[in-house]
């Protein structure tokens, strides 16, 4: 993979090793409070571009390659976003710390 | 690094930021020949000591690293590797005696506060407690870099015209005004 050009998100995401565990570990509670967020800090936030601008204003978000930071959890001004650690042995496996 | 407190002002999605970073020439020297390995991303607190929980340790728990606060942010370093390795070891320790005595109650890991308080991790993190009340504000990011970046090609911009340092610096300073530049100087010596 040559370094001298961007690398596409996905592309450094399937650099990681995964066990996504089928049943999501992050809920969008109330997609409503979603269109009423002008500031939408998760689409700008999010490392591993999990949330991306849905129709009609909402935020889809996908939970496969999730990064387990944490930070939509924090930055969400509603507290709209419940987030939990996957189940044991799933989700990204770090190798390298 | 990214300030979470600031995210609301970037233009740029993050994992846009860092690949700009990563090709930016002084970086992409540094990292040449290199692999991508592993993509990853890690949230810390940024308050220290400050945002430590009100007790490390209790009856079965230790807290270590940056669960504990073990985390100082100074300016262009971020610390925290060497106070979560040796809060570790600490830990170990502790443990190692909890189970001479048999218990793992809050009074017999009570030593685990002991150890950390003559250890260099409390004293470091105790000295800096205030650095990042200075340190996240986004003018020594952009302002002052621009400002030393300016005085200095400025001042060793051999154009014709002679070039005095106090008046090449008042030309340099951009938007900031003499009280900022005091204002901020108090504050940093104050805290750092």
């Amino acid at each position: 993979m040559s370094l001298d050009r961007k690398i596409p998100i996905e592309e450094r995401l399937n650099s990681n090793a995964w066990d996504v565990d089928q049943r999501p570990h992050i809920r969008i509670i109330d997609p409503e409070q979603c269109r009423k967020c002008d500031k939408k800090p998760c689409l700008f936030l999010c490392p591993a571009r999990c949330y991306t601008p849905g129709p009609d204003g909402t935020v889809l978000f996908s939970h496969e390659g999730c990064l387990e930071c944490g930070t939509c959890r924090t930055v969400c001004p509603e507290n709209n976003i419940e987030w939990n650690y996957p189940k044991s042995g799933f989700g990204v496996q770090y190798r390298f710390g | 690094m990214v300030y979470l407190s600031y995210g609301y002002q970037l233009d740029i999605p993050v994992h846009d930021l860092i690949e700009e970073f990563r090709l930016h020439p002084m970086v992409k020297r540094l990292i040449k020949g290199g692999q991508l390995l592993e993509y990853s991303a890690h949230l810390t607190p940024v308050a220290g000591i400050n945002a430590a929980p009100p007790k490390l340790y209790g009856n079965g728990y230790l807290v270590v690293g940056d669960a504990a606060g073990f985390l100082l942010h100074l300016g262009i370093i971020i610390r925290g590797v060497d106070f979560a390795m040796e809060s570790g070891r600490l830990a170990a320790e502790a443990v190692t005696k909890a189970h001479d005595l048999g218990k793992y109650d809050e009074e017999s890991l009570s030593i685990y506060g002991k150890l950390l308080e003559g250890s260099f991790v409390l004293r470091e993190l105790r000295t800096f407690r205030n650095a990042h009340k200075v340190l996240i504000d986004p003018r020594l990011y952009n302002d002052y870099v621009r400002m030393i970046n300016n005085l200095l090609r400025r001042y060793f911009e051999v154009d014709g015209t002679p070039r005095k340092l106090g008046s090449t610096f008042l030309e340099s300073k951009g938007k900031l005004t003499l009280i900022d530049l005091a204002k901020d100087a108090i504050r940093l010596v104050m805290n750092l």
